[in-house]
């Protein structure tokens, strides 16, 4: 299966799920248009645009606000580790967790820990690896992969959920989704009680005061970072703010654009290990800056501001697209428009080809970002790269037979009469394509491409420029000239 | 540290094309005047208080974060008896409370109420080695906020020596106290009061009670922090003796 | 003072496949005695090229739009995304080439979608038209979303006679043509034109008026394929008076 069949069949089967579908729809009507009407009403309507100035302030002075952000947290016994791949990441993570004979981790949810595939190499040491967030929980133990990033298991129905617990968790079937909650809340509470070390993401550190900060509703977050003895935060390096008044206003648009909340039932600010005389909280408190691909990212002036994305997920709540083919599609932790763009700027081009092309730059993900990013520009950019291929970035040309296409519509546009005689000719040819019903056979499309599911009109029998030729355009230009004789006699 | 240094160099390299359009580094960590937020929380009189306490109960109701408004410290201690006495354990037999070691929380007339007969009441401590287990057995856990936040119905709990964070957090239901003079409008007042806090790297802002929506959007209360939350908003107007703002919290009983 | 000129851009999907909606254009002009020009070397926008990534073949394009449209007074297209792309992604194809830069910039400056150039630039909304119907109005992504052309289609529909203007929900909601998109991802567009004639059946209307040729072969093919009695117009149609529902 080559990666662009497992684009269009994963799609498929994304459309075809009703139970996804029916999540999608209501997610969409609720949350994305949600996140517009909030937006229009914000009492400061130049919001977006001053975060967005700021964002790529702070991006511009990445290396001192991370180099700040590390004596802050230093300074309190912290440790923090600068990775510039996944590998030293896990590297580091699982040295970690074997210097601390670690044998349970517990999960607060984490996109970049699914990118750097954290999960997996900690399993292939024997440790015990739990996801806390009930919607990654239920996708672990279902094996199956998060199709939203702020709700993962949209996919899955309760009647799934309620038997996936009775066979993982021993419980009596149940539909009835507080019941499954309470299930779940027990048995991932004895998991949060007694693991060694919790594993976050992070939403976004604050350089001026050297903190991270977690947003949750369901508390696993909380207990993930209080309980066990060493906590170890995942951050990628672009996750940051400058100052807490920055923070403020970013914690604000991420809480409205992923979920029309004021703020998240819960805000934790960490800014290392516990205290002397707490009570509780981790004794060893690491983070791990990881680049994997961002530094690249920020180098490209075209795709720099990508990284002020703060993965509110406001863009799958808008998105025509995803609405209907859903987040597995994208073989990424990251989907949606987000994704389109971010998937393929970290780990290829070509590889990820589908994710450039399989949009129609609508532009309502532009609309309804709360850091106003240009997500379609830089989706027409990455097709520019396909086109051509791009040495900077390893981007072979994606299609040879489109490329030689556009030479021959160059050709063919570059001159009106050669345009105008290739028309007659197609005009002339396609007559035995021509159904009862005056539009072009499907048969003479295949099953693919338009004919498949749409009819199509015939080239015209009279295009415009000829109606214009014969009869629209006759006379005028000797009328203009009298008119024009007329106002400059008045004149 | 050769790692870190590349990894940063890295970065600087990246946005080299920026050094000429770029703030400067002074300019983009600047300090924002917190005057006027002050002097507003300041000059905020008791009717001021009391409305914001009304848009406080507005913003919870929708969040399930229960606000009750108690004139004393007897009557709060009433409602604290009243609500453990209602509630019922979720992963024990028995009932106890768990609380912060807090001046306030000490002054509570617990003693005196006959619903908290035969429930017992820990105080949490810098250094009990029963803590732990206290706080896991406890099905309430009791704090006090440092400040409310009308706006978004939240509390902001700052972690302090002695007050641990898992008491706020692992018991199903948890009670927060709170003086009026400490509640504030809106969340520009709070970052303003959590910056000017001194040791103030660890807190969490509250909302309501723990929730899910995962299973089919259905909304859940009680995932995995507590289940119910009750602010108890201390009005009297004797109990706003004493600073209104703290400016400086270094006293380690001080609140 | 006498109006202006206006010199024709006839899109390449209206002038091959949908030339009625041009030549309504046409007969709103004549009616309000506007002089009309249309070069007949115009081609192609280069809009196709561009959305497939193919720059320098779009650019060619672009030399020729604008070597033969810069001397117009006022250029009017009954298309949003075309007029997008001249307004929009001319500039940035000449980035780098300051001369054509510049030259770009003032062919964008006097490029205007039909239904703007009505409202905003002439100041009229009232063409006598008549059509007895109830019809929604679909909002086509570039118009409504790069151009901010929302209210200017709407406020001549309503000043049609007899006419009953419903709205449907997610008016805005891309249709799914996308250009290359329809017939590179045909599954997907499919799922998203029927979601949008779902929304047009809802909203009670029997005919859906659009202002861009894509969408509407896009809607039009679709119902044609399912059998659905809606009809799709362009708004040039409605306001000339040359459809009846």
């Amino acid at each position: 299966m080559t990666r662009s069949s497992s684009y269009l069949e994963a799609a498929r089967a994304g459309m075809a799920n009703a139970c996804l579908q029916k999540s999608l729809r209501s997610l969409q009507a609720r949350y994305g248009q949600g996140a517009l009407a909030a937006w229009r009403a914000l009492p400061d309507p130049d919001l977006r645009r001053r975060v967005k100035a700021r964002r790529m302030q702070t991006l511009a002075h990445l290396d001192r606000l991370l180099a700040l952000l590390a004596e802050g947290i230093e300074s309190r016994g912290g440790r923090v580790f600068f990775a510039a791949t996944a590998a030293e990441a896990n590297r580091y993570v699982l040295d970690l967790a074997r210097k601390h004979g670690v044998q349970r981790v517990v999960k607060g949810k984490s996109m970049l820990s699914a990118e750097i595939g954290i999960d997996a190499v900690l399993a292939a040491d024997g440790i015990e690896v739990v996801e806390t967030d009930l919607g990654e929980f239920i996708v672990q133990i279902a094996a199956s992969s998060a199709s939203h990033i702020i709700a993962p298991c949209i996919h899955m129905d309760r009647q799934q959920i309620g038997r996936l617990f009775a066979g993982r968790l021993g419980i009596p079937y149940s539909d009835d989704p507080p019941t499954l909650t309470r299930a779940a809340r027990q048995a991932l509470r004895h998991k949060l009680l007694t693991a060694d070390m919790g594993l976050t993401g992070c939403n976004l550190a604050i350089a001026e005061t050297g903190q991270i900060s977690l947003v949750s509703n369901e508390g696993n977050i909380r207990m993930a970072t209080t309980l066990p003895k060493l906590h170890v935060a995942l951050m990628g390096m672009e996750r940051i703010c400058a100052t807490l008044d920055d923070h403020r206003d970013l914690l604000q648009l991420l809480t409205q654009g992923a979920a029309l909340q004021k703020l998240s039932t819960y805000v934790s600010f960490l800014g290392g290990p516990r205290h002397p005389g707490d009570p509780d909280g981790p004794a060893a408190f690491h983070l791990v800056i990881v680049d994997n691909g961002r530094s690249r990212i920020l180098a490209d002036p075209e795709f720099r501001e990508v990284l002020a994305c703060i993965r509110c997920g406001a863009c799958l709540n808008i998105c025509p697209v995803y609405g209907r083919i859903g987040g597995h599609a994208y073989h990424s932790p990251y989907s949606g428009p987000i994704g389109a763009v971010v998937t393929p700027l970290l780990h290829g081009i070509n590889r990820h080809a589908d994710l450039c092309r399989g949009e129609t730059l609508c532009g309502a993900c532009r609309e309804v970002c709360p850091v106003d990013n240009d997500l379609p520009r830089m989706l027409a950019a990455l097709r520019h790269k396909l086109a051509y291929g791009d040495p900077g970035w390893q981007v072979r040309p994606h299609n040879r037979r489109e490329a030689l296409g556009f030479k021959l519509w160059r050709w063919l546009i570059g001159n009106n009469r050669r345009y105008e005689v290739v028309f007659r000719i197609l005009r002339a040819l396609q007559r035995p394509f021509v159904g009862p019903q005056g539009m072009i056979d499907p048969r003479a499309g295949g099953q693919d491409g338009w004919t498949g599911g749409r009819d199509l009109p015939p080239l015209a029998a009279a295009s415009f420029r000829e109606r214009w030729r014969t009869t629209l355009g006759k006379g005028r230009s000797r009328r203009e000239a009298e008119r024009r004789q007329e106002q400059d006699h008045a004149a | 540290m050769p790692l870190r240094t590349a990894f940063l160099d890295r970065i600087r390299a990246a946005v080299r094309d920026t050094v000429d359009d770029r703030l400067s580094w002074d300019a983009l960590l600047a300090p924002t005047d917190d005057r006027a937020i002050f002097a507003a929380q300041a000059g905020r009189t008791r009717e001021q208080r009391m409305v914001l306490l009304g848009r406080l109960m507005e913003q919870a109701a929708p969040l399930n974060l229960q606000v009750h408004a108690c004139a004393t410290l007897a009557e709060a201690a009433e409602c604290i008896a009243a609500l453990a006495r209602a509630g019922e354990p979720e992963f024990h037999d028995r009932k106890s409370l768990i609380l912060h070691e807090h001046p306030l929380l000490r002054a509570l007339p617990l003693d005196a109420r006959p619903e908290l007969a035969g429930i017992p009441c820990h105080w949490t401590s810098v250094d009990d080695p029963r803590g732990r287990d206290h706080t896991l057995a406890a099905f309430v856990g009791i704090t006090v906020a440092d400040w409310g936040i009308a706006e978004s119905a939240t509390l902001v709990q700052l972690t302090r020596p002695g007050r641990p964070r898992s008491t706020s957090l692992v018991p199903s239901i948890h009670i927060a106290l709170l003086l009026l003079q400490h509640l504030v409008a809106d969340l520009a007042e709070a970052y303003a009061l959590i910056r000017r806090a001194p040791g103030s790297d660890s807190l969490v802002l509250i909302s309501g009670p723990s929730k899910t929506a995962d299973i089919e959007a259905c909304m859940v209360l009680g995932a995995h922090g507590p289940r119910a939350v009750h602010l108890i908003v201390l009005t009297g107007p004797s109990l706003a003796a004493g600073p209104g703002f703290p400016v400086a919290r270094t006293s380690r009983r001080g609140y | 003072m006498p109006p202006q000129t206006v010199t024709l851009f006839i899109q390449c999907l209206v002038d091959a496949l949908l030339p009625e909606a041009g030549e309504a254009m046409v007969r709103v002009f004549d009616r309000l005695g506007i002089p009309l020009l249309y070069p007949h070397g115009q081609t192609c926008c280069g809009q196709p090229a561009w959305n497939s990534g193919f720059r320098r073949e779009a650019a060619g394009a672009a030399r020729r739009f604008i070597d033969l449209f810069e001397g117009a007074e006022a250029i009017v297209c009954p298309s949003g995304s075309c007029v997008a792309m001249v307004r929009h992604h001319y500039p940035e194809l000449f980035r780098d080439d300051p001369a054509m830069h510049r030259r770009a910039l003032a062919v964008a400056r006097k490029t205007f979608e039909f239904s703007e150039y009505l409202v905003d630039v002439l100041g009229i909304a009232d063409l006598g038209a008549v059509f007895p119907a109830t019809v929604t109005y679909h909002d086509s992504c570039h118009l409504a979303r790069t151009l901010g052309i929302r209210e200017q289609p709407r406020r001549l529909l309503r000043h049609v006679r007899e006419v009953r203007l419903v709205e449907m929900s997610n008016s805005d909601t891309c249709c799914g043509f996308g250009g290359a998109f329809s017939v590179n991802y045909p599954d997907i567009s499919l799922a998203l034109v029927d979601d949008k004639i779902d929304h047009i059946l809802r909203s009670g209307a029997k005919v859906v008026v659009g202002c861009d040729a894509g969408c509407l072969l896009q809607i039009r093919g679709r119902v044609a394929r399912r059998g659905i009695d809606i009809q799709t117009l362009h708004l040039a149609q409605v306001l000339a008076g040359e459809a009846t529902p």
